[in-house]
This record gives C-alpha cells, sequence and structure tokens, in this order.
C-alpha cells in the first residue's frame, strides 16, 4: 500500500446540494499515479414518509403532477481531478465505495498519464444531498514515484 | 448539383464505464450493430476517455462513430458532439452556459444541445432539467425525444410542444432523439433513432447535419419532405411556386409502417395543419400546393397505434420558408 498523502472528511446536508466541494494539494514530488478512495455514506433515502415530501416538492417544481413517489431517492457525489498540467478527467459514476486510480493504467473516466509536482485539484461535486446528512471519506496514496 | 442524402439511423446519447453506464466500449459498439444502428454518438458525461476504444470497435462494426460528451451540470445537460470542447462545467451557474459557448468561438465542429429539457431534476436526477437562461438561439440542438419508447413520457411532449413555439418564434434549431443508452437490458418497449441526413460518412458530416437540421426522429418509419430543391433543413428559394412534397416509407431499421394501426401522415406547420393522409404498409407521397405567403415552417408526423396506444411515430425537423426565419 503507498504512502498516504492526504486524507478528509467531512459532512453533508441537503442544503450542499448542487455545490462543488475543492480541495488542492500541493505534490512536493512527479508521481507515478495516485490511488483515491472515496466513500459516502448514506447512499439512499428508502423511507417513504421523508420521500413524500421531496417528491411532492419536485413535481410541482417540475411540472410532473402524475409522477409517482419513487421508491427511493438517492445521495450523489463524484469527483474530478486537475493536475498541475490539467483536466485530468471525472468519475461521474453512482457506486458511493469507489477506488480510483489515476497512472499509467487509469480508472475509466481518468486521462492516462504520471502525477506530476504542483497542486493537484480535487473537485467533490455534490449533485444531491437527500438525506438529513451525509458523511464521506476521501483518501488518496501514492502509487510511486517518477523514476 | 447537391449530392443525395443518406438517412442514417443514430444513436446520439448513450454512456459507457467512462461515466455512469454499465458497458465497456466494445459492449456498447456491439448492441449498437446488434441494434441495427448505422451511427453512435458516445456522450459520457463529463469525460472524453471512451472516445479511442469506441472509436475502434466501431471500425470493428462498421459503425460511425461520433465523438461527444454531455456536460452534466447542476443546471442541464449539455450535449456536445465533435470536439472536447474547453468548457469547464463546474464553473457554470444558470447565467454562464452562453458566454462559455460564445467563448469556443466559430462552432462548425461542434453541434451543442440541451439534453431532456424537461426531464425531472433534484431530487430526482439534480441537473436534469434544463435551468439555463441562455437563448436556445445559442444552442444547435433540442433533445425532443428522450429515452426508449418516447412518444409515452410527458416530458417529451413538453419538449415537443416547446420546439414548436421556437419554431414559430423564428428560432433555428434541430429537433433530435437520444436513448440516453446507460445499459445493456433489453429494450422495455419501442427504441427509437435519429436519422440523419448525410453526404458522407465521416462523423463530421454527421454533426454538419445536425448544424444543418437535417434530422428525423423515429421509431423505425422513414419520412420525407421538400420544397424544390429544399430538403428537410432548408430553406426555399423566395418566388418558388413549387408545392410541398411529403412522405414515409418503411426505412428497414425499427418499427414498420405494417404493424401499425391507422397511420397517417400529416404535414404541420405554423400555420397549423396543411394536411394528412392515411398510409398503406408501404407508405406514400404527397403534394400540397402552397397558396400562403405567411407559411415559414412546415415538417412532417407520422402517426398511428401500436400495441393499443395512440402514438407519434415520427417526424421531421422542418423546410422552412424563405424569410421569417
Amino acid at each position: 500500500m503507498g504512502e498516504f498523502l492526504y486524507r478528509a472528511e467531512g459532512r453533508l446536508f441537503p442544503e450542499t446540494s448542487r455545490s462543488h466541494l475543492e480541495f488542492r494539494l500541493f505534490l512536493d514530488r512527479d508521481y507515478r499515479g495516485l490511488e483515491i478512495h472515496f466513500a459516502y455514506e448514506p447512499k439512499l433515502l428508502e423511507d417513504p414518509g421523508a420521500i413524500a415530501p421531496l417528491a411532492a416538492e419536485g413535481r410541482q417544481r417540475f411540472g410532473l403532477p402524475d409522477a409517482p413517489d419513487p421508491p427511493f431517492l438517492q445521495n450523489l457525489l463524484t469527483l474530478s481531478f486537475d493536475d498541475a498540467r490539467g483536466f485530468r478527467g471525472a468519475a461521474h459514476r453512482h457506486p458511493s465505495d469507489q477506488t480510483l486510480f489515476l497512472g499509467d493504467q487509469p480508472s475509466p473516466g481518468l486521462e492516462a498519464g504520471p502525477v506530476p509536482r504542483g497542486i493537484f485539484r480535487i473537485t467533490l461535486s455534490v449533485h444531491a444531498v437527500v438525506t438529513e446528512a451525509c458523511t464521506y471519506r476521501l483518501t488518496v496514496r501514492s502509487l510511486g514515484e517518477t523514476p | 448539383m447537391k449530392r443525395p442524402l443518406h438517412w442514417i439511423p443514430t444513436e446520439l446519447h448513450s454512456h459507457t464505464v467512462h461515466s455512469d453506464g454499465t458497458m465497456v466500449p466494445a459492449t456498447l459498439a456491439a448492441e449498437a450493430h446488434r441494434a441495427g444502428f448505422g451511427a453512435l454518438a458516445l456522450t459520457d458525461h463529463n469525460t472524453a476517455t471512451g472516445r479511442p476504444a469506441l472509436t475502434a470497435e466501431g471500425e470493428n462494426h462498421g459503425l460511425v462513430t461520433v465523438p461527444g460528451l454531455e456536460l452534466t451540470t447542476f443546471f442541464g445537460h449539455v450535449l456536445v458532439w465533435g470536439a472536447e470542447p474547453s468548457v469547464d462545467w463546474r464553473t457554470l451557474g444558470p447565467s454562464d452556459l452562453g458566454p462559455a459557448l460564445g467563448s469556443l468561438g466559430h462552432r462548425s465542429t461542434l453541434a451543442i444541445g440541451a439534453a431532456h429539457p424537461f426531464r425531472g431534476g433534484n431530487p430526482f436526477c439534480t441537473g436534469c432539467f434544463w435551468e439555463y437562461d441562455l437563448p436556445f438561439d445559442d444552442l444547435d440542438c433540442l433533445e425532443v425525444w428522450s429515452g426508449v419508447d418516447p412518444d409515452l413520457l410527458v416530458d417529451n411532449h413538453r419538449a415537443l410542444a416547446l420546439w414548436d413555439q421556437l419554431l414559430d418564434q423564428g428560432v433555428r434549431i434541430t429537433a433530435t432523439a437520444g436513448r440516453d443508452w446507460h445499459r445493456a437490458d433489453p429494450v422495455p418497449g419501442l427504441r427509437s433513432a435519429t436519422f440523419v441526413g448525410v453526404e458522407g460518412s465521416d462523423p463530421t458530416d454527421f454533426i454538419q447535419a445536425l448544424h444543418r437540421g437535417r434530422a428525423a426522429p423515429s421509431l423505425g418509419p422513414l419520412p420525407s419532405l421538400a420544397r424544390g430543391e429544399a430538403g428537410i433543413g432548408d430553406r426555399w428559394d423566395a418566388g418558388s411556386d413549387a408545392p410541398l412534397t411529403f412522405g414515409v416509407k418503411n426505412s428497414g431499421w425499427g418499427l414498420a409502417l405494417g404493424s401499425v394501426e391507422g397511420p397517417r401522415v400529416a404535414l404541420v406547420s405554423n400555420l397549423g395543419a396543411l394536411a394528412t393522409h392515411a398510409l398503406g404498409p408501404e407508405g406514400g407521397s404527397f403534394e400540397v400546393p402552397v397558396a400562403d405567403l405567411g407559411l415559414r415552417w412546415a415538417r412532417v408526423e407520422v402517426r398511428g397505434l401500436v400495441e393499443g396506444r395512440e402514438r407519434l411515430l415520427a417526424f421531421t425537423n422542418p423546410v422552412y420558408g424563405a424569410s421569417g426565419l
């Protein structure tokens, strides 16, 4: 397991929806790659009593009077990355526990290549928090330095 | 001399594991080929990393692959076909899309459209509902049909009504269909395609065709429309005394007219319906003289009963009047 480079945890709320949190970390070396682990919970809101008022508000807002209450609503948080040279891709996906790789064999959605020294930016896009609160954990590990 | 157009059944909105789809590019290309599409646009959310693999796999299946991307923001989903756009979706508020698209300069290599503009947004699907306040003139396309069996969805009825309203206002915007294809599941209903009228088989031909309005969303029947030399998406010549000619035939893709009860074709316009004709199982062609100088656009709709429900089965983009648009 590679060297720990960064760790963050936090708590998000419905009011955090539709905003981006940004983490800027300084990498003092060139890396062959990075392993990013990201997890959040809960993922789903399944309580019909909690879904009903949110769905009613959505129906009214979007003019969908006949839409039934969905069986669940979900929190959606996604990550995207920029290194010192530019955009490194986005991981727009639904699982609430993700391990992502940057490097020669990147995860789908991310650009291949080493991660250079400089500011590395992680953007946490909070598409929706529908539960009372949602906690997240984010860690970044090195996959080794560039020779 | 105009080159003949080839009308290619195209899927313009799809995803892979490079965003939130479940298919790898190889599976998506194989599924698109199996479904009979001639062209496929990969529009993963906020990333273009699936393009090289899809292009290679598309070649193996004889599919034209149109590069694309879905700028997935909190205030709308923006389909971009062509070169990867230098727009940072994370910086866009409801008033920022217009200036961002303006900064792209001449857009001949890109076509840009609003995806599923009336799908419910947060808490159902954040950003799915179109909330950008830019004029629709700034876009090239509007995804009037989204999803499988699109005419059954009320959001698509609203999109069609919006499109007609825009046409009446003089906005020229190309209507498209897109499944928003995420999974390789069996299709739980009727599938749609956008028949794109192209001169060649390069991806840029498809982008040019979208710019020019050479598109007809359909479940299978292929409608046609012309006035003189002006075809779908074209403007007819001032002073033209040619009639509007229109019709529909089976495309060989998707639903055939033989499995439709009471199929009929209508020529609709800013002046209302100009003509309606019943169709046989092979379709038909018709013409209407143009007498009214107030005619600014006309388009074809094909309707009929399928699986017990009355549906819009296909429609063209308009042929446009010499002035006013």
